[in-house]
């Protein structure tokens, strides 16, 4: 398993993807368990709606270390996810500050994931110098690359928007609720955001990654089928904008998914 | 990384992945669920606990058969024939049910459900075509 000798790189990355799949789980199908959990957490559609969110976030990131588990260990996979927790855990600890909730258990929780990752990272024995690839993204294929820099710009564009305009995500999106536990959410989507574009920036600077490809087109897929489903449910309440990125975000990453997958 | 290696059955593959994820999760959720009786003609009064407990069911196999699809295009394509044939006749059950409910007196509220299982139907029947599954003598 993991392609590795090391039983304490095993165990950490199975404990890892423990709590990976249980919040992924809990958050995407049993956000009522939330929101008993946590009482400043109000019960409606917006909390709902980004707890779907954060929740598939984690899912992608147990479908990883699922894909390292049967593929090998990828440095990449850690470029992404070491600064997705440590930005979590301080996302968690503003919204302790600001809301004055005393529940520590999902910081205890994501601080050990944190510490899991690290002992994993440090123990793989990979390089901690990038070396450059012969080519963006590591590939010759120019509608991968293409395609590589439209997901970069994208993700920039995303995390521009929320520094012009922090509420204007919600205020498009005409069925969430504007409240400060709301607006503090989106923060946490554009962390998720910056790590998105940090995993990017790897990829074209050291070459395409199997495990970051694969974990971005099932992330894709989710959001494409959760954006069908919505569509349906509430015809009149949608986001144009994100649904339009969620489309292209599915184009982009089968496009590069399918003319790579051979390499992975 | 796929093993599949005929295009046209990815593309199949892929789509039913997607189909079934999208029911997965419409069901797995209460308001989507709702939503959903809503439209093949049930009151949204008449949809209980219980109901969105079967749904979420419902919705559950949907995804798992999602998940079950994805690992067929991870696999060599004759280690999927016992799935693809079981959701030959699957597909072909729930098409022909369908198909009677909609043309039922109660039925006839909304096509889609009806056309979406009898084009399940048919893309199974390709994809089992094109892996070469129809050559035997079992089935």
């Amino acid at each position: 398993m993991f392609k590795t000798d090391d039983t304490l790189v095993k165990v950490c990355m199975f404990l890892a993807g423990l709590i990976f799949f249980l919040y992924g789980t809990v958050m995407m199908f049993n956000y009522d368990f939330m929101i008993d959990r946590y009482p400043t957490f109000e019960d409606n559609l917006t909390t709902e709606f980004f707890l779907n969110w954060f929740g598939a976030v984690a899912f992608v990131a147990y479908v990883g270390i699922l894909y390292m588990g049967f593929k090998g260990l990828d440095r990449g996979f850690f470029v992404y996810a070491l600064p997705l927790v440590l930005l979590q855990i301080v996302w968690i600890y503003m919204n302790m500050q600001m809301t004055g909730e005393n529940n520590m258990t999902g910081m205890f929780a994501w601080i050990l994931l944190f510490a899991l990752l690290v002992v994993a990272r440090l123990r793989s024995g990979f390089s901690f110098s990038y070396e450059k690839a012969g080519s963006p993204f590591g590939v010759t294929d120019k509608p991968t690359q293409i395609m590589g820099y439209l997901a970069i710009a994208i993700s920039a564009f995303n995390i521009i928007g929320y520094v012009i305009d922090p509420g204007g995500f919600i205020e498009q999106s005409p069925l969430l609720e504007s409240n400060p536990q709301a607006e503090h959410s989106v923060l946490g989507i554009t962390m998720i955001n910056v790590c998105i574009l940090i995993s990017l920036l790897y990829q074209f600077r050291v070459g395409l990654s199997g495990v970051l490809v694969t974990m971005g087109v099932v992330a894709a897929t989710m959001f494409l089928c959760g954006m069908l489903v919505g569509t349906v449910t509430f015809p009149d309440g949608g986001n144009p904008l994100l649904a339009l990125f969620i489309v292209l975000n599915f184009i982009i990453l089968t496009t590069i998914f399918f003319r790579n997958q051979s390499n992975f | 990384m796929i093993k599949v290696e005929d295009t046209i059955s990815r593309v199949i593959i892929c789509f039913l992945i997607i189909l079934f994820l999208f029911y997965g999760f419409m069901f797995v959720d209460n308001e989507p669920a709702t939503a959903f009786a809503e439209r093949i003609g049930a009151n949204a009064s008449e949809v209980d606990r219980e109901h969105l407990l079967l749904f979420a069911n419902l919705g559950w196999v949907y995804i798992t058969f999602a998940i079950a699809f994805a690992a067929c295009l991870l696999a060599p394509i004759e280690q999927s024939t016992i799935f693809f044939r079981m959701m030959l006749v699957g597909s072909f059950i729930t098409a022909i049910r369908n198909i009677l409910i909609y043309i039922g007196d109660n039925g006839g509220d909304n096509p889609v459900p009806m056309i979406a299982s009898i084009v399940v139907f048919i893309l199974i029947n390709v994809l089992y075509n094109r892996a070469g599954m129809r050559i035997g003598t079992t089935f």
